[in-house]
């Protein structure tokens, strides 16, 4: 099993949209759509997921719809709007952003300076 | 996402707020079993697999919480629940909140009523619609020689040339106040000349009947006229057919064109609204605007679109100085205010130190009010420990445990709020009716200034009162509280009680020192009148027809020969104004030898006037009818005794020469007693008594009599009447004048009288509750002290030693408080009131009497505390 770290704040909603442009999913297949994502190596905690949830279908960038699980259960249904698809493209975009200045700022030298 | 698009959603979580708990519920529950689906997959049994499920998934509480927090609803459900808390607190205590309701309505409302009145009467522009476009123009007038005078009303040419060609105004109109004769109605009436775009100003004024003025009457000099409600009420019996009919005014047939509702308007009390064409027709003076008596008239405007205030002043001045152009050597200065009294030209000084004075006394009454309701929930605070130690115990956090307390504060005082602007808005038109004795004759709307006022002053009342006892209520030993148990000072008050009680008690006297000083103002000045024959000589208060400059002294011979034959009358005498009559009373600036520029009162009097009023020489000679209309470089003039003093301290002044600015010398020739009486104030003594010069101007007529008052004014208002067509007397003796004025003050005593009445009563229930708890608190000890051996008087000695402290405090910086605020006032309104406001009757009265009523609010519980059963004290130990 790959080693599990603790989510950088504020990626919990990047993740979410990215998991739900995959395709619809329940409150727990999302977590497990994460966890597969991520090759494992991020590891939500199961309840921490339903404020995050709440505050991006309060934006409008999800739409809901109670339906039936593959497990035969009733379950709730998140898919992305289309705001939630744009949402997902620039929070992308900002998080690649952050990452190459990161790599930049990490990558310093003292000859860069 | 927009903030309209985020209460949209917040409004429908809370409409479908159960919906949504539910939801979340099933949601949870869908969650757990998924999981638990997982891990029976992967060889649980489903018992275990659920209960792993449920630990895994953390606290589902906690997530419920921080769901309804994602979707706003946790402050939503905390608003509601405080104030289900707030609800059942006051039900539980509603005697208590009756009577912070009361005392918060007490003292913002009276508050609020006492700015409303301020605000209508000083701080807005009389007018119904637009203020913000609203403009008043004063001009004033100078010339090579001389400054600019006092900036005023300007002259009918000026207006004229205004009118035609001021870009920054959309319509400017002018109007001058008149006193004439109405047929069918007694004494003067009050009426306004006005150039006929007044009505436009004002707008807008729906006439009940006919029509207001236009242009084409002023073009046309049609002798027309609008009259009001009242006059029409009075004169025509409310006559529908009113149009066209004739009203004689000063004698003279004016049409009637129609009604004028109430309205804002320039002049209190105006019942009459005429063309200024009309002032020669009516005998009232010279209409031809380029006459050197034409009429001066005050500039009201409207502002053009798109123009401020300050464009306006910038065109004026260029206006006016091409009027200065065309009179040779005059300097003109303009100004355009808001209308407002403070924003008038050399008001605002005055103006903001009335307000300030006001404003302190409302500050005693708000700080009573408002250290009185502390202590109430001070008292309450202290009741619930037991219960706020519970809720701590159960997890509520010490902010949450205060938004509660706050809530319940902030109902009551939202409460008092919506009561006390009741009590303001309807405070403005009976204090200024009361205050002023007349009927009022314009609109006191509250403004948004009134609300903006109610609503800071509820909300930082609210804040202040609730910040201590949360504090007290949050500030305790939970294990010690959960037990019972309570933690008091040795005298069952805190510190802040004292304090508290002290502050009651110092705002009470404060306003109850000023209310004692101004309500025996009155009184204070009957027991020492003025060294002058105040109610043996009438002021005639003549209202002649005009006359040109110069042409005055035959008017002055015809009344004083008129006058002088209406039986009872032995004396008549002639001056620029009636000694005390401050309004009148004209300046000079004079240089004495040795000493630098001073400004002194002078008046213009006849060789009689002295006799007349019973001013007595005390050096030198009186004033001759030789002296009259002195064109010399050198003119007699006579000093009262108080200005001798202060002009030449040590020296004798007779013979002395006082230099005039800016032109010509007096020489003292006599010195007479003043005029004041023994306690106004030094000031009010000083006056110099200069030869009149009859022909020049109009000047007012006294006249001593011997018999009654009532019978020799109507005989010479009747007289006067007879011999001078067109001309208006209204007769008063000196006295009544005075009483007048007196009175106003006497009034203004009663209001904060009424206030300190107020604030004592509440600083008295505020003590008689914090001495009340303290004494309850204290019923053990006192049980124990009784088992003792101690007698009735050592318990009420107990009491009153641990509660006289704060209150003698309080009476202490009250009485000096009120002491420093009498001082400031004789300093700055040294020339305004007839006699130092400093009464020291009042500084021990006052303190006194509220010492008395205090003991006795002391007494009343600790005569309880001597029925304290001792036995049962000693059990409880």
């Amino acid at each position: 099993m790959a080693e599990q770290r603790d989510l950088l704040p504020g990626t919990l909603d990047l993740l979410i949209l990215k998991a739900l442009s995959l395709g619809a999913e329940h409150g727990y297949g999302i977590l497990l759509r994460i966890e597969q994502i991520s090759g494992g190596r991020i590891l939500v905690q199961q309840g921490a997921l339903y404020p995050a949830l709440y505050r991006l279908d309060d934006r409008g960038l999800l739409a809901t719809e109670w339906g039936t699980s593959d497990n035969n259960r009733r379950a709730k249904f998140y898919s992305l709007t289309p705001e939630g698809r744009k949402a997902l493209r620039g929070e992308r975009a900002s998080w690649e952003w952050l990452v190459a200045a990161m790599t930049t700022a990490l990558d310093a030298t003292p000859e860069a300076i | 996402m927009s903030l309209l698009t985020r209460l949209r959603a917040f409004a429908g979580h809370v409409r479908r707020r159960s919906a949504i708990y539910g939801d979340v519920d099933q949601e949870f529950q869908s969650h757990i079993a998924h999981r638990a689906d997982d891990l029976v997959r992967r060889g649980l049994s489903r018992n275990a697999a659920e209960r792993a499920a449920r630990i895994e998934f953390g606290s589902i509480e906690g997530y419920k919480d921080a769901a309804r927090d994602a979707r706003g609803l946790a402050f939503y459900d905390e608003a509601r629940s405080n104030i289900v808390f707030a609800w059942r607190g006051i039900r539980h205590r509603p005697l208590q909140a009756i009577i912070i309701v009361v005392t918060l309505t007490l003292g913002i409302g009276i508050s609020a009523g006492v700015f409303a009145t301020l605000d209508v009467i000083a701080f807005r522009a009389r007018v119904d619609a637009n203020p913000a476009t609203f403009a008043r123009v004063f001009s004033a007038y100078g010339t090579d020689s001389t400054p600019p005078g006092f900036p005023a009303a300007s002259r009918l040419s000026d207006y004229l040339a205004y009118r035609d060609r001021l870009r920054s105004l959309r319509v400017i109109a002018g109007w001058q106040a008149i006193a004439t004769t109405v047929d069918g109605r007694s004494g003067t009436t009050t009426g306004t000349l006005v150039t006929c775009e007044f009505f436009d100003v004002y707008a807008p004024v729906r006439p009940l009947v006919g029509r207001v003025l236009q242009a084409n009457d002023c073009a046309a000099r049609d002798n027309v006229v609008v009259i009001s409600e009242t006059l029409w009420r009075d004169v025509l019996s409310s006559a529908p057919d009113v149009v066209g009919r004739v009203l004689r005014i000063n004698g003279q047939p004016l049409r009637v064109v129609g009604v004028a509702p109430v309205f804002s308007g320039p002049v209190n009390d105006a019942n009459f609204w005429t063309p200024y064409t009309t002032r020669g027709y009516l005998r009232l003076g010279d209409d031809d605007p380029s006459s050197p008596t034409a009429l001066s008239v005050t500039l009201d405007a409207r502002l053009r679109d798109g123009y401020s205030r300050a464009d306006a002043r910038a065109e004026l001045a260029v206006l006016a100085a091409q009027q200065d152009g065309i009179h040779h050597g005059r300097h003109t200065v303009t100004f355009v205010t808001d209308g407002s009294m403070l924003n008038r030209p050399g008001n605002t000084a005055a103006v903001l130190t009335i307000v300030a004075f006001v404003f302190v006394a409302l500050a005693c009454l708000a700080l009573v009010a408002c250290a009185n309701v502390v202590s109430l929930l001070l008292a309450v605070a202290h009741t619930r420990h037991t219960e706020m130690a519970l809720r701590m115990a159960l997890g509520s956090g010490s902010a949450r445990l205060a938004r509660m307390l706050l809530t319940e504060t902030l109902a009551l005082a939202a409460i008092a709020g919506v009561l006390a602007s009741i009590v303001a808005s309807r405070t403005p038109p009976y204090l200024i009716g009361w205050l002023t004795q007349r009927p009022l004759t314009y609109p006191t709307h509250p403004s948004w200034h009134l609300f903006a006022f109610l609503f800071s002053t509820t909300l930082i009342a609210s804040l202040v009162v609730s910040s201590a006892p949360i504090r007290a209520s949050l500030r305790l030993d939970l294990v010690a509280a959960l037990r019972g148990l309570r933690k008091d000072s040795h005298d069952g008050r805190g510190r802040s009680s004292n304090a508290l009680m002290g502050v009651q008690i110092g705002g009470a006297v404060a306003l109850l020192v000023a209310a004692v000083s101004l309500g025996r103002m009155s009184a204070r000045i009957a027991a020492s009148p003025p060294h002058v024959e105040s109610r043996r000589v009438l002021a005639l208060n003549i209202v002649p027809t005009d006359r040109v400059g110069g042409a005055w002294g035959g008017y002055h011979e015809d009344v004083a020969r008129v006058a002088a034959a209406v039986p009872g009358v032995e004396m008549v005498a002639f001056g620029s104004a009636a000694p005390l009559d401050d309004e009148r009373t004209g300046t000079i600036v004079v240089t004495a030898t040795g000493t630098g520029k001073q400004t002194l009162p002078a008046i213009q009097v006849s060789s009689s006037y002295f006799d007349t009023f019973g001013i007595r020489l005390v050096r030198g000679r009186l004033l001759k009818t030789a002296d009259d209309s002195c064109v010399a470089s050198v003119c007699p003039a006579v000093v009262s005794l108080e200005a001798a003093r202060e002009l030449w301290p040590s020296d004798d002044p007779l013979g002395k020469l006082l230099r005039v600015v800016p032109a010509g010398e007096l020489e003292i020739v006599g010195v007479v007693s003043d005029a004041p009486s023994d306690i106004s104030a030094r000031v009010e003594a000083l006056m110099v008594y200069r030869p009149w010069t009859p022909a020049e101007r109009r000047y007012q007529t006294f006249a001593r009599i011997n018999g009654d008052a009532a019978t020799a004014t109507h005989a010479i208002a009747a007289a006067i009447a007879d011999n001078f067509p067109g001309a208006v007397a209204a007769p008063e003796t000196l006295q009544a004048a005075l009483d007048r004025f007196t009175d106003a003050f006497y009034r203004i005593g009663l209001v904060v009288g009424g206030v300190a009445l107020v604030a004592a009563t509440l600083a008295l229930v505020g003590v008689y509750g914090v001495v009340s708890l303290s004494a309850k608190r204290r019923m053990k000890e006192m049980g124990i002290r009784i088992a003792l051996g101690a007698r009735d008087i050592d318990v009420y000695k107990a009491l009153l030693r641990s509660n006289a402290p704060p209150v003698f405090i309080g009476l202490g910086v009250g009485a000096a408080i009120a002491v420093g605020f009498a001082t400031v006032v004789d300093r700055v309104a040294a020339t305004t009131l007839p006699i130092p406001f400093a009464d020291p009757f009042a500084f021990w009265g006052a303190p006194l009497a509220l010492a008395v009523v205090v003991v006795v609010a002391i007494a009343a519980p600790a005569r309880r505390a001597t029925g304290a059963a001792p036995v049962q004290s000693l059990r409880q130990d």
